[in-house]
């Protein structure tokens, strides 16, 4: 019931020769390629057992039984309108840890594990897309595939994620 | 000092706090009539008890009070003193006093000073001034005191000086203080002077704990401490009173050896008088207090949040021995009858330890009923009644979050019975009752549930002073209400019939409060009540809040948990019982009622699909509604989950659970779904 995904332990020899440097999980959603904080990250599990709440956006799939927490989860791909949204013995839930908090995030795979220099991510442009830039920590570039770095702790603890009781407006009572 | 204590004050909070309960309890059981002489050794170990460990944290406040009060207990207990009203009284104020200190330690408001001053000077009172029978001079007399100033003093002349300045500014006549033979000082203060306050105003400058009174007489009999009173307090004195600071030396009972002969003068001399007949059995041998204290027991002290954390892991367990007894179900049972044998054997054996970790939780439900003594005694005092509390099923067991959310709605039951239902001694008598009255605290088990209930004999509850006080709130409230209907009108909010304001109740606030407690921990209350004979209130509690009767209901691909509380019946629909309004909305006849029906779809965001398979009807504050559902899928205990610890507030669901398989499964918020049932039929119409 619980597949755990081995984690690649790649590193970029680039970025460790650089000092000050972060490690990121990065995963694709679609064509896209997304990092976060690898510290963000609690576990990797398979996609099961989902239990739909009503009145939440769609992007909230529902909830599951994680060793007795109840824990939401997310589908990225529905949020970001991205890739094909199906659910496979091969879908992924990265558990994120965000101080305390426990959410499940559907991706299509979970590629890599590597360590960013600092210097590396560069600051997004201004643009408009379904993600917004306030939660993009910035871009970087490894073998020649573009990762954009996500603030994955502002990103589900924002409002118009539904995900907390503050300041949500989603889920009016009839 | 190497070790650092602060470590165990925690233990000690609590144990005192255990100590106190106990000491209270035990004052309040006393019959003044016949005082038992176990049950005042009872109190006066937990007196010492509190002062001992006060003393070896180094609280000096609670040692010191304490000291006090065990000096009034040890003479009780000796017989030395005539056990009375005002002893109980000032032993029980001690007792607030110590509590209250205690909680200032522990960093909740802070010492009130003056309050134990006053305990204090009570207390000492108390036995100084009715010292051993037969002798009523030394209260009056002079009164002889030593001290010692501290060892690295810069300069005792200048001190003892103020200290003077002091005594003159209190207007107490003293003589003195001089240094005395041994390093010490002594004074002499006038007949009359209060003890209490002398001693403030010494220990002021003194060293703590070195001030000692002796009292005094003018008698040439008292030549053995005309002397300064080195000789009485020095050394050895002192080594005993360093471990308990603040004695007074005339109260130790090597004191005593100096006095009675001394009072006594020449007749009978060395036997300690025989004051009061002792009863049968008199002698000192400490014994276990023969109470009922089924919770002496051996027992640890555990944190809630482990034993909360070990009650999460069995409920793993049981859901993986769940899945494990559905996975090898389609065995082979003749080629794995051995795996089998196993399985089986492990659903046994986790059923069992699930049931044994869920009882740690369990507390009697004494710990909410021990304070009622205390309530009812002060509170029939306040309101001049004469009330008698009886306890049954004290040891019934309850889970330890409900027992401290039953305490307040209860407090408010039996205040309320005190003060509406029982009537004043003279009513009671004209009435031809007991001029005391009874008030029953019952707790005990039925069916899965706890039942506790307030039973007064007292006057009842007034039909008609209700009806007229609903209209006059304009509450709905017809003549032909029935009795029931009737007294839960009291608990609506603001509403109160008692015909004064009284510092105890009748502001209205309360019987509402009461019931939206009650209800909020899965309770019902209820209430019966005979005019003239009295009123029974009747809470009924699940046996635990961490887990919920629930019937399984299936909607779709999706099951849901209605909490049995609130379930009334389930019927199959005839079509014909089913009308429309509107079109869209629907009402159900059932027998003479119509009620909504919610398809339980709707209610959770889905398409309404198919017809009224199941009408499950719900109840909630008296309204009800017909949930459709598709199917009944079971009835089970559930473990409750908080779907708000990593989600949110969801509306129409009050929790989740997770099911025997795995999949978590959302628990119905009934109320919220009454509610908008309600609201759907008001737009609608």
């Amino acid at each position: 019931m619980t597949e755990v995904v081995n984690m690649p332990t790649l590193r970029s020899d680039a970025a460790v020769r650089d000092g000050a440097s972060s490690e990121y999980l990065t995963f694709r959603l679609g064509e896209e390629e997304y990092a976060i904080d690898i510290l963000k990250v609690q576990e990797i599990r398979g996609y099961d057992a989902v239990t739909g709440i009503a009145h939440a956006p769609a992007f909230i799939k529902g909830v599951i039984n994680l060793r007795g927490l109840i824990v939401p989860v997310v589908d990225l791909r529905i949020k970001f309108g991205v890739g094909l949204v199906e659910y496979t013995p091969f879908t992924v839930t990265i558990i994120l840890n965000l101080g305390g908090r426990i959410v499940g995030m559907v991706v299509d795979a979970v590629s890599d594990v590597m360590a960013l220099a600092h210097a590396d991510v560069l600051p997004a442009p201004e643009f408009s897309s379904r993600l917004d830039t306030r939660y993009i920590h910035g871009l970087a570039t490894y073998d020649d595939r573009m990762l954009i770095v996500v603030d994955i702790e502002k990103l589900m603890l924002a409002p118009e994620m539904a995900l907390s009781d503050e300041g949500t407006s989603a889920g009016e009572r009839p | 000092m190497a070790v650092d204590m602060s470590q165990f004050y925690q233990v000690f909070f609590e144990e005192t706090a255990e100590h106190l309960e106990n000491m209270e309890r035990m004052l309040l059981d006393i019959d003044l009539a016949r005082i038992d002489d176990e049950q005042m050794n009872a109190i006066f170990r937990a007196a010492h008890s509190i002062k001992g460990s006060a003393g070896t944290f180094g609280f000096q406040d609670l040692a010191d009070v304490t000291h006090e009060l065990e000096t009034l207990l040890d003479r009780v207990r000796k017989h030395d003193l005539a056990m009375n009203a005002d002893i109980v009284d000032a032993s029980i104020e001690a007792g607030d006093l110590l509590r209250h200190l205690l909680a200032a330690h522990r960093g909740e408001g802070s010492a009130d000073l003056p309050r134990t001053a006053r305990v204090c000077v009570r207390l000492r009172a108390l036995y100084l001034e009715s010292p051993p029978k037969g002798d009523d001079k030394v209260g009056t007399a002079a009164t002889h005191f030593a001290f010692d100033l501290p060892a690295d003093c810069p300069d005792p002349a200048a001190v003892v000086a103020n200290m003077c300045a002091e005594f003159c500014a209190r207007g107490l006549t003293v003589t003195g203080p001089e240094v005395a033979d041994g390093g010490g000082w002594h004074g002499r203060a006038a007949a009359g002077t209060d003890a209490g306050l002398l001693r403030d105003i010494v220990e002021f400058a003194a060293q703590a704990g070195s001030f000692r009174l002796i009292a005094d007489e003018d008698d040439a009999g008292w030549g053995l401490f005309e002397q300064p009173p080195a000789p009485a307090g020095s050394d050895d004195g002192f080594g005993f009173f360093d471990d308990a600071p603040g004695v007074p030396a005339g109260d130790v009972d090597p004191g005593y050896g100096f006095f009675e002969p001394l009072n006594g003068s020449s007749a009978e001399l060395p036997v300690l008088p025989a004051v009061r007949p002792a009863p049968p059995a008199g002698d000192e041998r400490p014994t276990r207090p023969g109470r009922s204290s089924s919770a002496a027991d051996a027992s640890i002290r555990v944190g809630v949040d482990k034993v909360d954390q070990i009650i999460n892991l069995v409920g793993e367990l049981v859901i993986t021995q769940a899945m494990l007894a559905s996975a090898s179900s389609t065995l082979d049972p003749v080629a794995f009858e051995r795996l089998l044998n196993g399985v089986q054997q492990l659903e046994r054996n986790t059923r069992d330890l699930q049931a044994s970790v869920m009882s740690i939780r369990m507390l009697p439900i004494s710990m909410v009923f021990s304070r009622f003594p205390r309530v009812v005694r002060d509170l029939s005092q306040k309101l001049g009644k004469q009330v008698r509390l009886v306890l049954e099923g004290e040891s019934t067991e309850l889970d330890r979050g409900l027992i401290e959310r039953l305490a307040d709605p209860l407090t408010h039951l039996v205040r309320n019975s005190l003060d509406h239902g029982i009537e004043g001694p003279d009513i009671r008598e004209a009435a031809g009752k007991p001029r005391e009255g009874t008030i029953t605290l019952k707790a005990f088990h039925q069916s899965g549930h706890i039942v506790v209930e307030v039973i007064d004999d007292g006057a009842g509850l007034n039909r008609e002073r209700i009806l007229a006080k609903a209209r006059e709130r304009e509450l709905p409230a017809g003549d032909n209400l029935s009795d029931q209907e009737v007294w839960s009108l009291i608990f609506e909010a603001g509403f109160s019939t008692a015909e004064a304001v009284t510092e105890v109740s009748g502001r209205g606030v309360g019987m509402d409060v009461v019931k939206r407690n009650i209800t909020s921990m899965g309770g019902r209350i209820d209430i019966d009540s005979l005019p003239g004979s009295g009123t029974r209130m009747t809470v009924r509690l699940p046996l635990t809040l961490a887990i919920l009767d629930g019937m399984s209901v299936g909607v779709g691909s999706d099951t849901y948990i209605v909490p049995l509380n609130h379930v009334v019946e389930s019927l199959q629909p005839e079509p014909s019982m089913i009308k429309s309004v509107g079109g869209e909305q629907r009402l159900v006849q059932v027998r003479n009622e119509f009620l909504t029906v919610l398809p339980l779809s709707t209610a959770m965001g889905k398409d309404a699909g198919g017809s009224a398979g199941i009408l499950v009807i719900l109840e909630s504050d008296g309204e009800k509604i017909a949930l459709s559902v598709d199917e009944l899928l079971g009835q089970h205990q559930v473990v409750i989950k908080s779907l708000e610890a990593n989600y949110r507030k969801v509306p129409g669901i009050s929790g989740a659970t997770i099911m025997g398989d795995g999949h978590v499964g959302l628990i119905l918020d009934v109320p919220f779904l009454v509610q908008s049932a309600r609201h759907l039929l008001t737009v609608a119409a």
